[in-house]
């Protein structure tokens, strides 16, 4: 069930191991959001969690970043190791001091989490007074090194700017400014770019591409969409109803697919140029993603699963582990018994 | 299933056979805009919408894709009547949508319907979704009875796959995409000749929207209905659109068949809006440099030399128009890449 150590020779960056985030219920008792999430972020690795909307890709990120809050309505437990160092026993203080530090975050709306009435100059400056403290003034150049760094033109007008001056793409190139001002191990992209058009997506995947090739920092990426994670990860873990379905390197996503969740979603996407024009039906998944509070009993897809036995109704499937790869399926791995 | 065709009012003559059903003529819509600044109040105009033809055909899928801010969201509001244009004309039949009122108007109405992207925020959330189809029904046909109105709802339900039973249920109590069935339910309960779906699939969940594009596609094989469709994923446009009309900044810059304009685009914005898509697998991708110009300052001459590796001087002088350049496929540019084999 832990991933299998002697797969990727130094020891990860980032390794998650049986994530669980619950729900404390009114009438007592804790209902699972996130369950069993196990997966590792190398060195120099670019990572993408994929999954569907109440697929718990982002609560689980949130989780790994401590940003759940301590003695909320949400109870985090599991195994976070970062850099060595095991997260969950960290004082408040401690987290608060790796976060913006040694692990960087990027959400997805890039205007709502900046200052609407703040120049873009002084919020990144803030970034890098933090970790290095300093006058404002004496920030600046590094400041505009960062704008530069990553594609912004005009570096000296945009530090002037106000958020809602510059375009999504460009206020999107600023999060991540921010999120370098540190130089961090640990890039944490949620859906960086759901909210930009193709050809601005575009240009933040090769920029994000470029950052781990450049300074061999290690990227999470959360998102909803295959492609992308298909354009830059060099692993995938793909999330259905709150679990680990599956981990597999990008080569062997398409073609190679064991969960058969994995396998469906990618024939039900529509493909480009596979025959001319209406090219008849899409081979389109039945039912809808299921509901926390309404688990079915044993394998979260085995209703919507066209290759489901009986054991999948009754029994959850462990996440097998082989080398880097892994899967929770009856059917996939040949089904011993429990 | 239903055929929907019989339940059109019989005072309403039917377009000649062949004509489009929808034929929009020089269409411009601009928005002007005042800012106070430290100089005064400024204005300035937003050319949303910038001269743009196009005519959708009996059962035909239109699709029109471009980039934020590039106008296709007016032009569908246009098309639906929701906002009037500055110039130009939208025929819906031959009849020219702005030159009816009162009573021509209603008729004509209901043969152009909307799916919108957020079923959410298109439902009354206090009210049963059986009731809120019901009134769209009860509006169309004046005359029919409760139990009439009752039977043709559950027939509408019943035809976008879903329970009738789900009639009793509020929208929260439904998922995404029983909510956008329900939408569809709506929109077909006026027996329509162009439903205008904007971004249609893009709220849904990845593994639900193949059985909403798939419902939509059902749809028109049955009641030879007509989509104008608005959408970014370019291989669902592919799938479900005939031709497409790719809008660069309130502009039509290429027009032409789906498979032809994604495979071979002759223009280099669409070339590449279609690199920058990530398709499977495919690692490199190809990036467009800069941001689309905004349209309060729309470029001289053609409006993507901005960003366009092949732009010449000519480019700032003079404005391309569509000119052909295959059979049915255009694209407004001076120096079009060239087409595959020659």
């Amino acid at each position: 069930m832990t991933p299998d150590p002697g797969a990727r020779g130094a020891s990860p960056l980032l390794a998650v191991r049986a994530l669980r985030v619950s729900q404390e219920r009114p009438g007592g008792g804790r209902r699972d959001l996130v369950r069993e999430v196990s997966f590792e972020v190398g060195r120099g690795e670019i990572v993408c969690v994929v999954g569907e909307s109440g697929s718990g890709k982002s609560l689980s990120v949130k989780a790994v970043m401590g940003l759940l809050g301590d003695g909320g309505p949400l109870h985090v437990a599991g195994d976070i190791e970062f850099d060595g160092r095991d997260l969950p026993e960290l004082t408040i203080e401690q987290r608060r001091a790796l976060r913006g530090r040694d692990i960087a975050m990027v959400f997805q709306e890039p205007l709502a989490n900046l200052d609407p009435v703040m120049r873009i100059g002084a919020q990144v400056a803030e970034c890098v007074r933090r970790v290095e403290p300093q006058r404002p003034r004496q920030a600046m150049p590094r400041v505009l090194e960062l704008l530069r760094h990553v594609g912004l033109p005009d570096v000296q007008r945009v530090a002037r700017c106000y958020p809602h001056e510059l375009s999504g793409g460009m206020c999107q190139r600023v999060m991540i400014a921010m999120a370098l001002a540190a130089r961090p191990k640990l890039l944490i992209a949620d859906e960086p770019t759901s909210a930009l058009d193709v050809t601005v997506q575009a240009q933040i995947l090769d920029l994000l591409t470029r950052m781990r090739d450049d300074e061999g920092m290690s990227i999470l990426l959360v998102t909803h969409d295959l492609s992308v994670a298909a354009a830059i990860a060099d692993s995938v873990i793909v999330m259905y109803a709150g679990r680990t379905a599956e981990v597999t390197p990008t080569s062997e996503l398409f073609g190679r697919a064991r969960h058969p969740y994995t396998a469906a979603l990618l024939r039900s996407l529509p493909q480009r140029g596979r025959a001319a024009g209406k090219s008849g039906r899409l081979v389109a998944i039945g039912g809808t993603v299921p509901e926390p509070g309404q688990m079915p009993p044993g394998c979260a897809f085995a209703p919507r699963c066209d290759q489901a036995i009986d054991r999948c109704s009754q029994h959850d499937p462990p996440l097998e582990w082989s080398g880097g790869s892994a899967v929770a399926c009856w059917v996939a791995t040949g089904g011993e018994q429990p | 299933m239903t055929h929907l065709a019989g339940h059109r009012p019989p005072d309403v003559p039917a377009g000649p056979p062949g004509a489009p059903v929808v034929e929009i003529q020089d269409l411009v819509r601009h928005f002007t805009s005042r800012r106070l600044t430290g100089r005064g109040i400024e204005k300035s105009v937003v050319r949303a919408v910038d001269g743009v033809s196009l005519s959708v055909g009996k059962g035909e899928t239109f699709g029109i894709v471009g980039e934020s801010g590039c106008g296709k969201t007016t032009l569908a509001r246009i098309v639906l009547g929701l906002l009037s244009p500055s110039a130009g004309r939208v025929l819906v039949d031959g009849v020219d949508l702005a030159a009816v009122r009162g009573a021509s108007l209603r008729s004509l109405r209901p043969r152009v319907q909307a799916v919108f992207q957020d079923p959410y925020s298109s439902l009354d959330p206090r009210m049963r979704v059986g009731r809120a189809i019901g009134e769209v029904v009860a509006y169309h046909h004046r005359a029919w009875d409760r139990a009439r109105i009752r039977a043709r709802t559950t027939e509408l339900i019943e035809m976008v796959g879903l329970d009738s039973s789900k009639a009793d249920a509020y929208p929260g109590q439904l998922s995404g995409g029983q909510r956008q069935r329900i939408g569809i339910a709506k929109a077909f309960a006026t027996d329509p000749e162009l439903v205008v779906a904007d971004e249609p699939v893009s709220a849904l969940d990845v593994s639900v929207q193949a059985q909403v594009i798939n419902l939509l596609m059902d749809l028109q094989a049955e009641n030879g209905v007509s989509y104008l469709v608005i959408g970014h994923g370019l291989a669902a446009m592919e799938h479900i659109c005939d031709r497409i009309g790719v809008l660069y900044l309130g502009k039509l810059v290429e027009v032409g068949p789906a498979s032809v304009v994604l495979s071979a685009p002759r223009h280099h914005y669409t070339a590449a809006l279609v690199e920058s898509a990530p398709g499977d697998g495919r690692r490199e991708l190809s990036v467009l440099t800069g941001e689309p110009a905004s349209a309060r300052a729309v470029p001289s001459g053609c409006r993507f030399r901005t960003r366009c590796a092949a732009a010449q001087a000519r480019c700032a002088d003079d404005e391309p128009s569509l000119a052909e350049l295959g059979p049915g496929h255009s694209a407004a540019c001076f120096y079009p890449r060239l087409a595959p084999n020659g």
